[in-house]
């Protein structure tokens, strides 16, 4: 019984770990995913290179949140920021995809905290 | 389908994997909790397979710390006696000296159909014939009939019953257990001895027993021609 409860107790340990692994990691990621969106929309940052940087950090989550997140929940954004490259001709229109894909993000990222809201 | 079919091996070994972990008592009659966390696996193992949008590493996470939970919580119904009561509950009985105790079936909101009902199905017609029913923690109803009406035994007509030996296995479908010699004295010699005595390869017995009496029986392997 006692091998079997360490076993139980490291898997507790294990499914513990990944859960706040899971929280720090896609925090991270959607915190420097949304600092590139929030440059390009406030910060008088060159088109082009806020896009690339949006790409970038795009790119760098992408295995993360896939990993852990509902695939449904991020096809919205994906296809928001898949978007940003084709508006760069129109700054107008750009910002406010950019501002429409920070939203999702703070959506996304809201339903994630472990929130009293969230839980219930 | 790909997607489906990886998560479907992944599911199955973990699942497997937490049952075994969980012991055979959640393979037997279920407790109330073990048939929460039963039920609950289940449902949450189909979720990723039907819905592949859904990571499977959060199945993965809730199957662990349900199984994590169910051990936990198995290991302190062990220790401690106020916790076992409390998630399993404790037998009750039903029935004294041929009258059912009503208290404890309002308690239990059986009704007497249905406690009449339990002991039909164990073949008692007559609820005055029950020294003592009890509804155990699993809702199963064990019960003692009265001296009178119980079955006829050796003890009973006072007469000397012959020893029996307790049998073990020692070849199954042609392969040599071991880990029994120890139950029925057996060593290699003697085992040798019964194979020579029954001419006999191991690879030719499909079931070979000795019982601690020293009784030896074997069935042999039936060749499928076909």
């Amino acid at each position: 019984m006692r091998k079997r409860v360490l076993i139980t107790v490291l898997l507790l340990f294990l499914a513990m770990t990944l859960s706040v692994v899971s929280f720090v990691l896609l925090q991270n990621r959607f915190s420097a995913l949304g600092d590139a969106l929030q440059n390009a929309v406030y910060a008088d940052v060159p088109i082009e290179r806020s896009c690339s940087e949006i790409e970038k950090q795009w790119d760098k989550s992408a295995v993360v949140t896939q990993i852990f997140l509902l695939h449904s929940d991020l096809t919205e954004l994906r296809t928001a920021l898949e978007s940003l490259p084709e508006l760069m001709d129109s700054p107008l229109l750009y910002r406010a995809a950019c501002i429409r894909a920070l939203h999702l993000l703070n959506g996304i990222r809201d339903s994630l905290a472990p929130t009293v809201e969230n839980i219930l | 389908m790909t997607v489906t079919l990886i998560r479907l091996l992944i599911l199955y070994t973990l699942i497997l994997g937490c049952m075994r972990l969980m012991g055979r008592r959640q393979i037997g009659e279920l407790q109330p909790s073990e048939l929460v966390i039963t039920m609950l696996l289940s449902e949450i193992a189909s979720i990723p397979l039907e819905n592949t949008d859904i990571p499977l590493l959060n199945s993965i996470v809730v199957i662990l710390v349900l199984t994590a939970l169910e051990v936990l919580l198995s290991a302190l119904c062990l220790k401690s006696d106020r916790t076992r009561k409390l998630l399993q509950g404790s037998p009750m009985p039903v029935v004294w000296n041929g009258k059912p105790i009503q208290k404890t079936l309002k308690t239990l909101r059986l009704t007497i159909d249905d406690l009449l009902e339990a002991l039909r199905e164990k073949d008692v017609f007559r609820i005055t014939d029950v020294q003592l029913a009890i509804v155990e923690a699993n809702g199963k109803l064990t019960l003692q009939l009265k001296p009178q009406m119980q079955n006829t035994t050796a003890e009973l007509m006072k007469i000397p019953a012959p020893q029996q030996g307790i049998p073990c296995p020692i070849v199954y479908d042609g392969s040599i257990q071991k880990e029994n010699f120890a139950y029925c004295n057996m060593t290699d010699e003697k085992f040798q001895a019964i194979l020579r005595q029954s001419g006999l390869r191991t690879e030719e017995i499909f079931l070979l027993t000795v019982d601690t009496l020293g009784s030896v029986h074997y069935v042999r392997k039936e060749h499928d021609d076909a």
